[in-house]
């Protein structure tokens, strides 16, 4: 590949189709070497390990897994003749000697280029929201509308939402040595817009033929509903604290209760903005618009798309259900069907818990047999050693030897 | 005599960059009173050399609020030491202004060049992006420990790992069989100081001696050797997750340790030293005589206090994810050991790591130590001092002050970098080591 290498390192921001853009790479990721374009990494989560290292974070004891992560990482990025694409969504709240040193560690002569997807803000908040409570955050829906609106943003809480959605000051961090064109900045569209128009507009920044690499099942991750949020909150209260191991919460509340189980309830009110936060964060948007307009950044989509549909819009989902003082009926409902979902988990792995029941027991009876075995030509050896002088002479050095052996180890 | 103050953003911008330069020459002048004083007269003919990546000094950014102060703090306790190099001491203040905090915290602040305009601007959240303008002094304490232990950790890779001291101990002949339990740290001290004597325990049958402090000074020293051995767990945390248990933690519950070792060795070669000398009561009734105090060595968990606990979890996170986990404790006897040299290092009976279990826990601990009395004195086990001691209140804070971890955080900082420039930088940490292992005996005596 002729020309200075290209890195592209997307940066963020969570919620924002990025786990979608990351499915795609990782699975296609040897026609995409083939045609000259790495995503490097052994495993799925390389990119997110490797952020770890980057940012020094602990993330659940998954950090222990992240030790020089960043560097192997790299080291493949400067191996690669052609174009190298780094992702994760959490890169977005690196800060800005953490940014120097991932964009030295990719070697010279190199032109890197940052890509931001972002979302309106409208979108975003609940989101986050939601995303802390799939992670064993038990706090409350209003109590974290008063973090993030907090100008003095005090507190890890406010710190973490803005180092990844402040898209100006994310861009700043991460393009401050880059020329803008440089800076690619993928709005995601609007409600009601074609499926694969994110995809089209990411694949046009990655140079990708958007047909050719189109995943193949269409991802639907949609948002947990109301109910099923303060249902997973209340949970959290209950099992934090030492009840449930991490492990065992990733396995059994996240991914089967919120992604397989009640992810699947669309029937329920989706969450929103209360009102007061909405035009907060509609008039916050605003600003962002006009200073993004001015910074000359290659903008991939619309500016217009961060701008939030007003509250009168019909995409709006109307009356706002307040998830800290959700239908009791809606969320027993939501209850009764996890409990149904741990039964049936229950059930299934207590048939594997027999199954293995049942080898482990054939094998201690094939172990015993041979056990047995042993056991008897040792005793006829020793009856013949009584009649015989060369068989005791042979059960002589036998026991020297095992005795030797005995002492050795 | 003083002279306005700067009148727009590239004035103030001269100012910040003229505080930065007296904090690199080893400055302790506050931003507000440099600011105010337009103290420009106290900027250095000659600043040190060129900091190790001036990135940011080239396109004019400031370095963050948090790490100007705690560069300025760092050279404000490096001023007490003797004999300070220049030119060390300016590339510890670059590197402490070039670090970012490890982990979740704050966003970077920025410095506050102007004052009260700052102050304005943080009431109107949407005129500006990023986080609020922060004059340095007013930065959180938990920030400033946060981007400290940053620090720290980097000072520490920069030295290279500490070789272990392990010291092969000769038994003495016919030395009694006995084993110890209980408090962890106390344990410890006990079992070196015994070991010293040339008696090193175990044995078939052995005497059983069980040590037991207040039970809430033991959950401390529990949650003291946890982090010593590399657990990043926090006090609150970890008497909340217990709080929630059924049983105590197993070197703690000494109702369930004692019945275990009597259904061993019989009920009667089970001894609960429930008294505040611990060593010589346990020397006493295994008929030891301890040799004449001087020379103990290192026990292998350090009587540490909560601040340097809690000092020492922090850094644990960040090796987490910095260290491969074999190699870990030889930074951690780095920073623990940095405690026990000197003049900080505190007696073993001086009721450490003297943190008291937060009030809404402290039903539990009372139903706790109630019900170990219980038990032991049920037991029939010989008692040596006061069960009732077990359930003695504590006097201390319930969480280690974070100001103390921050003084502790500069100090190590200080001592690991002097340690390192010592020597002739990282390259030679080998030959630091071999000179430690050396001098070990009177360092940590």
């Amino acid at each position: 590949m002729n020309g200075p290498r290209k890195v592209l390192v997307h940066v963020g921001a969570p919620k924002t189709g990025t786990s979608y853009v990351q499915d795609v790479l990782f699975s296609h990721r040897d026609e995409l070497a083939a045609a000259g374009l790495l995503y490097p990494g052994e495993r799925f989560d390389a990119h997110f390990l490797a952020a770890l290292d980057l940012m020094e974070l602990t993330w659940g004891g998954l950090e222990r897994e992240a030790v020089g992560a960043w560097d192997r990482l790299a080291e493949e990025v400067r191996a690669w003749p052609g174009t190298v694409v780094l992702s994760h969504e959490i890169l977005a709240t690196a800060s800005r000697s953490q940014v120097r040193r991932a964009l030295a560690s990719l070697g010279d002569g190199v032109d890197v280029h940052i890509v931001l997807s972002a979302r309106d803000l409208v979108r975003q908040i609940p989101a986050e929201w939601q995303e802390n409570v799939k992670h064993r955050r038990a706090l409350g829906y209003r109590e974290f509308l008063d973090k993030v609106t907090d100008p003095q943003r005090r507190g890890q809480l406010a710190s973490w939402f803005w180092g990844v959605q402040e898209v100006p000051e994310v861009l700043d961090r991460w393009g401050a040595t880059l020329p803008p064109q440089q800076v690619h900045l993928v709005t995601v569209p609007r409600p009601g817009a074609p499926r694969d128009l994110l995809w089209r507009r990411f694949a046009s920044v990655l140079g990708l033929d958007p047909a050719a690499y189109a995943p193949e099942v269409e991802r639907a991750n949609p948002s947990l509903g109301v109910p099923e949020t303060a249902l997973i909150r209340r949970l959290n209260e209950r099992v934090n604290h030492g009840v449930l191991a991490n492990e065992d919460y990733r396995r059994f509340v996240r991914e089967l209760l919120v992604h397989q189980t009640l992810s699947a309830r669309t029937g329920s009110p989706r969450l929103g903005l209360p009102p007061d936060v909405h035009t907060w964060a509609a008039d916050l948007s605003e600003t962002w618009i006009a200073a993004l307009r001015t910074r000359g950044y290659d903008v991939v989509g619309d500016l217009d798309e961060l701008r939030p549909e007003p509250l009168d819009h019909p995409s709006h989902p109307g009356t706002f259900a307040d998830p800290d003082a959700p239908d009791e009926a809606d969320l027993a409902d939501a209850a009764v069907e996890t409990v149904v979902t741990l039964l049936a988990e229950s059930a299934r792995l207590a048939a594997v818990e027999g199954q293995l029941r049942e080898d482990l027991d054939a094998v201690h009876r094939e172990l015993e047999q041979t056990r047995g075995l042993w056991f008897r030509v040792k005793r006829r050896l020793v009856h013949t050693a009584d009649r015989n002088t060369a068989a005791a002479w042979g059960l002589a050095v036998y026991r020297r030897a095992r005795g030797r052996s005995s002492r050795s180890a | 005599m003083t002279p306005a103050g700067p009148t727009g953003p590239e004035a103030a911008r001269q100012v910040a960059w003229a505080w930065v330069d007296h904090l690199r020459a080893g400055g302790t002048t506050p931003w507000r009173d440099f600011r105010s004083g337009h103290r420009t007269d106290l900027v250095p003919d000659r600043a040190p050399g060129p900091a190790p990546d001036r990135a940011d000094v080239s396109r004019g950014r400031l370095p963050g609020a948090a790490q100007l102060e705690l560069a300025r703090l760092l050279a404000e306790r490096a001023a007490n030491q003797p004999d300070p190099d220049p030119d060390a001491r300016g590339a510890l203040i670059d590197r402490a202004l070039e670090r970012s905090g490890p982990g979740r915290g704050l966003l970077e602040l920025p410095l506050d060049l102007v004052g009260d305009l700052a102050g304005n601007l943080a009431g109107k959240p949407t005129d500006r992006a990023g986080a609020p303008a922060t004059d340095p002094a007013d930065v959180p304490a938990e920030e400033l420990v946060r981007v400290g232990v940053g620090l720290l950790v980097a000072e520490l890779l920069r030295a290279g790992a500490q070789a272990g001291s392990n010291r092969n101990r000769r038994r003495r002949p016919f030395s009694g069989s006995f084993l110890l339990g209980g408090a962890p740290t106390t344990t410890a001290a006990v079992r070196a100081a015994l070991a010293d004597a040339g008696h090193l325990g175990g044995g078939r049958s052995p005497e059983v001696v069980l040590l037991a402090p207040p039970l809430e000074q033991m959950l401390g020293q529990v949650w003291s050797a946890r982090v010593q051995r590399g657990a990043p767990v926090s006090w609150t945390d970890f008497v909340g997750r217990w709080s929630r248990q059924v049983a105590l933690p197993p070197s703690a519950d000494l109702s369930a340790l004692a019945r275990s070792w009597a259904e061993r060795v019989g009920a009667g070669r089970v001894h609960v030293v429930a008294d505040p000398d611990p060593l010589r009561t346990a020397a006493d009734l295994l008929g030891i005589r301890l040799r004449a105090p001087g020379r103990a060595s290192t026990p292998d968990l350090l009587p540490l206090p909560g601040a340097a606990v809690d000092l020492l979890r922090r850094v644990n996170q960040v090796l987490a994810v910095r260290v491969p986990e074999d190699q870990q404790a030889a930074f951690r006897r780095v920073v623990s050991a940095s405690w026990a040299s000197g003049s900080r290092g505190m007696p073993a009976d001086a009721g450490e790591p003297g943190i008291v279990v937060p009030s809404r826990h402290r039903r539990w601990v009372e139903e706790q130590s109630a019900r170990l009395v219980k038990e032991l004195r049920r037991g029939g086990y010989p008692v040596h001092g006061d069960l009732d001691r077990i359930t003695a209140r504590q006097l201390g804070p319930q969480r280690p002050r974070r100001r103390e971890v921050l003084d502790l955080v500069l100090d190590v900082v200080l001592e690991v970098a002097a340690a390192t420039d010592m020597t002739g930088q990282s390259g030679q940490s080998t030959q630091r080591t071999q000179r430690t292992q050396r001098t070990s005996g009177g360092r940590h005596g």
